[in-house]
């Protein structure tokens, strides 16, 4: 059933175009001919929502099918909410204008941590019970991706299936299920039994779990015969044959990411010890430059965009990289289509490339030391030197940037105040790369940012174990840094360490914890991740309810042998690799890029050989 | 190089995106559409085009006016042909004319529009053409204005030409008016209502609709379309 939305209510709110879609490219369908209604959520507001590229390939990938409708569905800001609330309009889909708890699927993405709360507000608003147990045979199937899925636990009771890994084939394997499980009249344990052996999928509700008297896991065990030990994640072979879209929606209103999104490989090689990112999405797999100019070019037709970014993990590792940047300016340079790189790594950043860049069009500079001595990064496996960075910001000074953006992390395992006064030293050093390029060749205006983020220890990274910083600790940190640089064009942005310790806790929380999320959203949090709208006290609160401390969560440092959370999903790398790299990173002892030669993280033996760099150019790896 | 001006319509189902928003799907839908518009030089080219007056989140037009400037010269209607098949249905370019580059810009010939208001009144004997007649010969029609800067106490009578009331149906009301715009003086419709309401004793009525009919030049003491 379509939602009454008229005109009158949209006067009312901020930004109404977020609610009004029919936007270039957007899918809409007889409604008649469909068998599967697919609403695919994105707990934040529109224009964060879309600029999510996973979001934009499964949309197009499901509407391939004509038994399929899949719609989008944002978090509605809160002025909205209210008016949605006071007229009784429940949260609907944005292609349809129907309720989404008429459908069958009501998929979420989790990028972050602090959207969970507006996931349980968003399920609130469409009328669906947010607890599995209390959902009825009419309510759609709650089904939960995403990076923050890897640790699934602290949504089990609210999320009916969760699926591990990338996401292209096993939603058609999920589909396939329902089809046959729909209109039989048969029960939801029935579907949910009858996908619990499709790999990478989990049900969180059959399973059990036992601590401790000292509050760890005891045991962890699946109820019902047919439920895997272990859930292992999904990945897709070969690139070059996954699905990408021909086209994608133009927005009206400005997004965040508001360009083309080609994704050009998944997975990374570095290894950088904090980084989630770097250990789920293994193995490394690349499209050809075939493929990537063949996709850019209907993407750049369907759309009109002007910008293109070329979006993955640690892009310039790409082993074609050079001759993809080169081809594409070739070939769009005329129709005035600038193409962009998120953040560079620092060694692999060659002037060549950049200079390609810049003949169509400047954007500001970012780079990723994250640590401010050698030491640091080497206990981070950030394997970059300060002499990397110098030369590349030089590069880019005498290219012409002015403006350069220094991200760096606080709070990470074994740091010392001399090591974060080594940030405040770089970040000097920088500037002073800038006055030693002749005064005609540099670009006037130079602006070094300084962001400083807290380290947050992660599921399936080396620093799993490790306590994060308390607050007090955190803030102490910040305003030691603060307190060091104070130059004129260098400055200075932090993120509020309450967020982060937050973060901390839910990232490798455990069950116990989801009264918590349902306690503090009770109390009205959502959109956390948005300052205006945090309220730390409620959180607090909500804690406090539960019994719950927190700092078990976040500032606790774990045994090796303690049962984690998220033990019983498998992403491929093993256990006795995160517990050898977390020694090295305590010795100060850097593992190799294993484009340099295979480092043994086990991905071969989940996933069989060959998997790694499938697509590369093999002149840029060696054989492992 | 060629010069061009178009008319175009802001439909209903787009009255809710703001004035950079309808550029850039402009901007886009001309990119699909091929037609060679021309760039700026410089790292940042932008394309040659722009609006005569800006069109507020929350108003559609039926009278929308723009400026732009081709790499060569093409057949007005095929432009107008190819952009509309790249544009969203909802936003058309009713016609295209080839025009004098010497000529000034569309945005400084501006001085009014029209506007045509739909209001949902529960009391519709407090909007007839007489109260809306001593509304306009009140001595002044002061409102407060809400900028970045703050609120304003503003004087909007020198800034509105005529109200008429076009209808009174039950509880709908349209009234159709002519005021100033452009960038020398520039009236919200929005504003105006404030102001209806204000001193009309109108505390319970809502705008529904509002559509701009046209934008208005001014030649010897007259407006006329700001191009036919």
């Amino acid at each position: 059933m379509a939602v009454n939305l008229n005109d009158e209510l949209l006067y009312k709110v901020s930004k109404p175009v977020r609610y009004i879609g029919n936007e270039v490219n957007s899918i809409h369908k007889d409604v008649g001919k469909i068998d599967i209604r697919f609403a695919f959520c994105f707990p934040d507001v529109y224009e964060v929502g879309m600029s999510h590229l996973g979001m934009r390939i499964l949309y197009s990938m499901l509407n391939e099918k004509d038994d399929i409708w899949c719609e989008r569905v944002f978090a509605p800001w809160p002025d909205m909410e209210e008016v949605m609330r006071q007229n009784h309009i429940k949260l609907f889909a944005l292609e349809s204008r129907d309720e989404i708890k008429d459908f069958d699927f009501v998929g979420f993405t989790l990028q972050y941590e602090m959207s969970y709360t507006n996931m349980i507000n968003m399920l609130d608003l469409a009328g669906i019970p947010i607890l599995t147990r209390e959902r009825q045979r009419s309510d759609p199937f709650v089904i939960c991706g995403g990076p923050c899925a890897y640790n699934p636990e602290p949504l089990w009771e609210i999320s009916d299936i969760f699926v591990m890994g990338e996401g292209e084939d096993v939603i058609f394997e999920i589909l396939e299920k329902y089809k046959s499980w729909k209109g039989k009249g048969l029960s939801r344990m029935e579907f949910l039994k009858s996908i619990v052996g499709i790999k990478g999928v989990y049900i969180p509700s059959f399973y059990d779990v036992e601590y401790k008297d000292d509050g760890t896991i005891k045991r962890f065990y699946p109820l019902y015969e047919g439920c895997p030990e272990t859930i292992s994640k999904r990945i897709i072979r070969h690139m070059d044959d996954s699905y990408f879209p021909e086209k994608m929606i133009v927005p009206y209103m400005n997004i965040v990411h508001d360009r083309i999104m080609l994704e050009v490989f998944r997975g990374c090689t570095r290894g950088c010890r904090f980084c989630q990112a770097g250990f789920v999405y293994r193995p490394v797999r690349e499209k050809s430059r075939k493929k990537l100019l063949d996709d850019a070019e209907k993407l750049i037709k369907s759309t009109g965009y002007d910008e293109l970014s070329l979006t993955s993990l640690s892009i310039c590792d790409y082993s074609d990289i050079k001759g993809l940047v080169t081809d594409l300016i070739e070939a769009h340079e005329k129709d005035k289509v600038g193409i962009s790189l998120p953040s560079l790594r620092i060694d692999s950043f060659s002037v060549d490339l950049i200079n390609e860049i810049q003949k169509v069009r400047k954007t500001g500079l970012t780079f990723a030391p994250e640590a401010g001595t050698q030491r640091m990064r080497d206990v981070i496996n950030k394997g970059v030197t300060e002499d990397d960075l110098i030369n590349s910001v030089t590069a880019s000074f005498e290219s012409g940037w002015s403006n350069i953006k220094l991200y760096f992390m606080i709070g990470l395992p074994t740091e010392t105040l001399e090591d974060i006064a080594g940030i405040a030293d770089l970040a000097y050093k920088v500037a002073d790369a800038y006055y030693t390029v002749p005064r005609e060749k540099r670009k006037r205006g130079l602006k070094v940012t300084v962001s400083l983020s807290s380290f947050v220890p992660k599921p399936f990274t080396p620093f799993q174990w490790e306590p994060q910083d308390t607050i007090d600790m955190l803030k102490e940190k910040q305003l030691f840094l603060n307190g060091k640089i104070k130059k004129r064009h260098i400055s200075y942005n932090t993120h509020e360490p309450h967020v982060s310790f937050l973060e901390a806790v839910f990232a490798r929380g455990d069950r116990r914890l989801s009264k918590v999320l349902i306690d503090a959203w009770k109390s009205g949090c959502k959109f956390d991740g948005w300052d205006e709208y945090f309220n730390y006290d409620s959180w607090i609160k909500a804690f406090e309810k539960n019994k719950i401390d927190p700092a078990f969560y976040a500032n606790r440092k774990r045994e090796y042998d303690e049962i984690l959370p998220w033990d019983h999903i498998n992403i491929g790398v093993s256990k006795a690799y995160l517990i050898n790299e977390h020694k090295k990173a305590m010795e100060g002892k850097i593992t190799k890029d294993c484009r340099m030669g295979c480092t043994g993280c086990g991905m071969t033996s989940f996933e069989g050989k060959g998997v790694c760099f499938d697509g590369a150019l093999y002149s840029k790896v060696k054989e492992g | 190089m060629a010069r061009y001006i178009a008319k175009l319509k802001k439909g209903e189902g787009v009255k809710f995106i703001s004035h950079l928003d309808l550029m850039r799907c402009m901007q886009r839908a001309i990119r699909r559409s091929k037609v060679p518009i021309s760039y700026s030089k410089g790292f940042n080219p932008h394309a040659d085009m722009s609006f005569a007056t800006p069109v507020s989140v929350g108003t559609a037009s039926e009278g929308e006016y723009m400026d732009f400037m081709l790499e060569f010269e093409m057949d007005e209607n095929s432009i107008a042909e190819a952009v509309n098949r790249s544009l969203p249905d909802d936003i058309r370019i009713l016609w295209v004319k080839r025009i004098d580059e010497k000529l000034p810009s569309l945005m400084s010939m501006v001085d009014a529009a029209s506007y045509e208001i739909t209001i949902i009144n529960p009391q519709p004997k407090l909007i007839i053409q007489k109260s809306i007649d001593s509304f306009l010969n009140r001595p002044s029609i002061e409102v407060m204005k809400e900028s970045k800067k703050g609120e304003k106490l503003v004087d909007i009578k020198p800034m509105i030409y005529d109200i008429r009331l076009k209808s009174n149906d039950g509880p709908i009301s349209v009234i159709e008016t002519t005021i100033k715009a452009g960038s020398r003086s520039n009236l919200n419709p929005e504003l105006l209502f404030n102001a209806m309401q204000l001193y009309m004793g109108l505390k319970d009525s809502r705008i529904r609709d509002i559509t701009k009919k046209e934008t208005y030049t001014e030649e010897s003491g007259k407006f006329k379309n700001l191009w036919l």
